[in-house]
């Protein structure tokens, strides 16, 4: 697991790579820890993650819950496959908001189009 | 007109559901947790109401409605099933049997008994036998049905426990499975997912409501999480199952917040409050914050899934129904068909006989081609009237389970055969000499659990039924591991009542037999059960009525065994037609073993004793000539028909041996009901008529003789 912090707009970006798995869980969660730490917007850049499991889902959904606590807005870049279906096969995708989410605020596990078998 | 019938048709089926009902309430006895079984007793009592409503059998319908009620909630899992309310509900079977009964004969039910029973049911829905929650999706997971083949819903509730990656499981996997079984929507729970700080991340913090549509059992489902089970907090709920709701209410399912409400993710009062709004109710639960996303999407896609399944299911039932194209004929109008067809048959035979004396060849091939169709005819006619005979079994299970308990005894019924067909009438008359014997066994065969126990035996006695085909015959057993016949006190009480002297040697077998004679009884008490001494002999006077034979076998200590034969139909039977004089006479073939000729010469052989010598064995006959006291020259060589009654072979002796006839049974009337020796006549193809003889009665009749005789002689 590789990930590096980088400043955008008006906050940071966490472009991650390697395997968002339990074996890397605790690395994955220094460098999510790393950017609710800093101020500002929250991005996610998950578009070089070859592998998710529960336990990265959880770390992402355990971010975005810190995030929206602290009144940030969460943004996750996946297009990619990988990551849409480790959502909806842990059942995490909604059609709308997640608990955390406050009103009409965009979330990361609103994904309307299911991956195909 | 169109009312009364209606009318009746819905008694008909009701007396038929409450039959049903009879034998899955006994089940439920056994199996409390069985959900199949809950759903049964729910649909029968569902349909007895709803119908009952709407033929205007409103008395039926008001207390039906009440025993509905507590299985409704016994099927939602907010009741157990208590032997109390088995208790309860059979009462109520019967009591609904009553009122049926009642309304058919303008009689009186004793409205007391029915308030008590509505009290009983009242009181069960008050009383503490709500289940733990846990227990009740353990018990709705339980006994589901295996092999059914229509689709289900299942609501299930998965929370891995926290450690679970650490014990190299990966949840998703077992989602994955899941969804091998069927049509599945995996809603995950996040609620408990803490915010990053007090997360670790080796920790599970995700469960997950899963809407699983699918063929397989609960067990099947179950065996997905057979390893992770145990430290797993997993319920599977039954959701649908094609009850009758789901096909009276086309493919509707409850609202979503009747659905929250029974997830436990809303309470009642709260409901009720936003129900006055005007935005859905889903929005205003969630804009209050009164429920979880999540919760409303799994209610959804439940209410979803539950909805496909009952619209996949609506128009296939019709179809199965014309599939099915099954009618509901009164028992008369059958009775009359197959009087037709017997009518048929002689007309039938009697045009053979006349075609084979002209020998018109054309006449000839018309008469064959009548018997063809005659007998296919006949074949299907009877074999309309046929039965299985498990209806009546399930009714005997009632009948032990009652007995047992006024008893103070265990006793266990169990059949086997009952898909075994018998005709109508035969099944019917055959249920009094089987309740006879049944109340026997129990009465007296089977010991209390404590003689049981100080006999090394189990506590519990069984009483097994079986039936089987046996040619043109069913034979029943009834076998019970009781304490066995006591051929001593048999032996003694037959002295006692003169049956046999002091001195008569007799086999154990011949002992056995001696408890069919009239008035015999070796019970010491009279109970209510059974004991009178007017048992056993009515039993094999009935059973020889339906031109069967019963048979008793015994070993002390272990139990006995009872071996009923019956004829499959009472209608029309194969027989051997024989000719004394001008005379003829038919005996049933199922009797009849073989004829031999028995000439002057034997005759004068045997010193004027009724012996005939077959292959050197000594077989004991009756001249029917004299019997019936027929004039006329004897022929030089007359026929002896060997048939085997009541386990003993006898021959008939006749002038001639004319062969098999197809016996269209006719009663003969009251003027001749005492006629002894005779049991009934059949018209044969010209139209003179023969007599049915009755082998068991003449045996009987002979041997009473016989022994009169000798009692003079000695004398």
């Amino acid at each position: 697991m590789e990930w590096e912090i980088k400043p955008e707009g008006n906050g940071n970006v966490l472009i991650l790579r390697g395997s968002a798995t339990l074996p890397y869980a605790s690395e994955l969660k220094d460098a999510l820890a790393a950017i609710i730490a800093a101020s500002g917007d929250v991005t996610i850049d998950v578009q070089d993650i070859q592998e998710f499991d529960l336990a990265g889902l959880q770390l992402l959904g355990s971010a975005h819950h810190s995030a929206v606590a602290q009144a940030r807005t969460f943004q996750l870049l996946d297009n990619q496959a990988t990551f849409r279906e480790a959502v909806f096969t842990a059942g995490f995708n909604r059609k709308k908001g997640c608990n955390a989410c406050p009103g009409e605020a965009p979330c990361l596990w609103v994904i309307n189009d299911q991956p195909e078998a | 007109m169109m009312q009364n019938d209606q009318r009746a048709a819905f008694r008909e089926e009701a007396y038929e559901l409450l039959g049903e009902l009879e034998t899955s309430l006994l089940e439920l006895e056994e199996q409390p947790e069985n959900m199949d079984l809950i759903g049964r007793v729910f649909r029968a009592m569902h349909t007895i109401k709803g119908s009952g409503s709407m033929f205007g059998f409103t008395e039926v319908s008001r207390f039906t409605h009440e025993v509905e009620t507590v299985y409704d909630m016994v099927r939602n899992g907010a009741l157990s099933v208590s032997p109390q309310l088995v208790s309860l509900s059979l009462a109520a079977r019967d009591m609904i049997k009553e009122l049926l009964d009642a309304d058919l004969d303008d009689g009186n039910v004793d409205q007391q008994r029915v308030q008590e029973l509505i009290d009983g049911f009242r009181a069960y829905l008050k009383s503490d036998s709500s289940p733990a929650k846990d227990e009740v999706v353990a018990s709705s997971s339980a006994n589901l049905p295996k092999n059914e083949t229509l689709p289900r819903v299942y609501r299930i509730h998965f929370q891995p426990a926290a450690d679970i990656f650490l014990t190299g499981t990966n949840p998703l996997g077992l989602l994955n499975e899941l969804r091998e079984l069927g049509d599945c929507h995996v809603i995950a729970r996040t609620e408990q997912l803490p915010c990053l700080d007090e997360l670790e991340p080796e920790k599970c913090y995700v469960g997950w409501d899963i809407i699983l549509t699918t063929e397989r059992s609960v067990d099947e489902i179950r065996d997905v999480f057979i390893f992770v089970e145990d430290d797993s907090k997993l319920s599977i709920t039954l959701i649908e199952d094609g009850s009758v709701e789901a096909e009276e209410g086309g493919g509707s399912y409850k609202m979503l917040g009747e659905l929250l409400v029974e997830r436990g993710d809303l309470d009642k009062e709260t409901l009720q409050r936003f129900l006055d709004g005007r935005k859905k109710i889903g929005e205003l639960l969630m804009d209050a914050g009164l429920v979880k996303p999540g919760r409303i999407e799994a209610a959804l896609k439940e209410q979803e899934q539950v909805r496909k399944v009952r619209e996949k299911r609506q128009p296939a039932t019709p179809a199965s129904n014309e599939n099915q194209s099954s009618l509901r004929v009164p028992a008369d109008k059958l009775d009359k068909l197959v009087d037709l067809v017997g009518e048929l048959v002689t007309v039938q035979s009697r045009l053979s006989q006349t075609a084979a004396v002209r020998q018109d060849a054309e006449l000839t091939a018309i008469a064959e081609e009548v018997e063809r169709l005659t007998e296919e005819l006949r074949d299907n006619t009877l074999n309309i009237r046929m039965l299985p005979i498990g209806s009546t079994f399930s009714k005997f299970k009632r009948l032990v389970r009652d007995l047992s308990q006024d008893l103070g005894k265990q006793v266990e019924m169990t059949t086997s055969g009952a898909e075994t067909e018998l005709d109508k009438t035969v099944l019917e008359k055959l249920n009094d000499p089987l309740v006879h014997i049944i109340r026997n066994s129990i009465d007296h065969g089977i010991e209390t659990p404590d003689v049981r126990r100080a006999a090394g035996k189990p506590e519990g006695g069984t009483v097994h039924l079986s039936a089987e085909h046996s040619g043109d015959s069913v034979l029943l057993t009834i076998r019970d591991d009781g304490k066995g016949l006591d051929a001593n006190a048999i032996r003694a009480k037959a002295v006692e009542k003169g049956l046999i002297s002091e001195t008569d040697t007799l086999s154990t077998s011949e002992l056995y037999q001696l408890i069919f004679a009239p008035g015999f009884s070796t019970a010491k008490t009279i109970s209510s059960v059974s004991g009178r001494g007017v048992g056993m002999d009515v039993v094999k006077k009935a059973i020889e009525t339906l031109r069967g034979s019963i048979e008793i076998d015994s070993a002390p200590g272990l139990g006995t065994l009872l071996k009923i034969k019956i004829p499959l139909t009472l209608a029309i039977i194969e027989s051997l037609l024989v000719r004394i004089g001008d005379a003829h006479f038919v005996l049933p073939l199922a009797l009849v073993e073989e004829c031999v000729e028995l000439t002057a010469a034997d005759v004068a052989a045997a010193h004027g004793r009724h012996l005939a010598n077959v292959r050197g064995q000594l077989i004991p006959y009756i001249p029917l000539r004299q019997r019936f006291a027929i004039d006329g020259d004897v022929p030089a060589i007359q026929q002896v028909v060997v048939t085997q009654v009541d386990q003993q072979q006898i021959g008939f002796v006749v002038d001639h041996v004319i062969g098999e006839h197809q016996t269209v049974i006719k009663s003969l009337g009251r003027m001749y009901k005492d006629v002894s020796g005779i049991s009934g006549a059949t018209i044969l193809g010209d139209g003179s008529v023969a007599l049915i003889l009755d082998a068991y009665e003449l045996l009987h009749s002979s041997a009473a003789e016989e022994a009169r005789q000798c009692a003079i002689k000695v004398a």
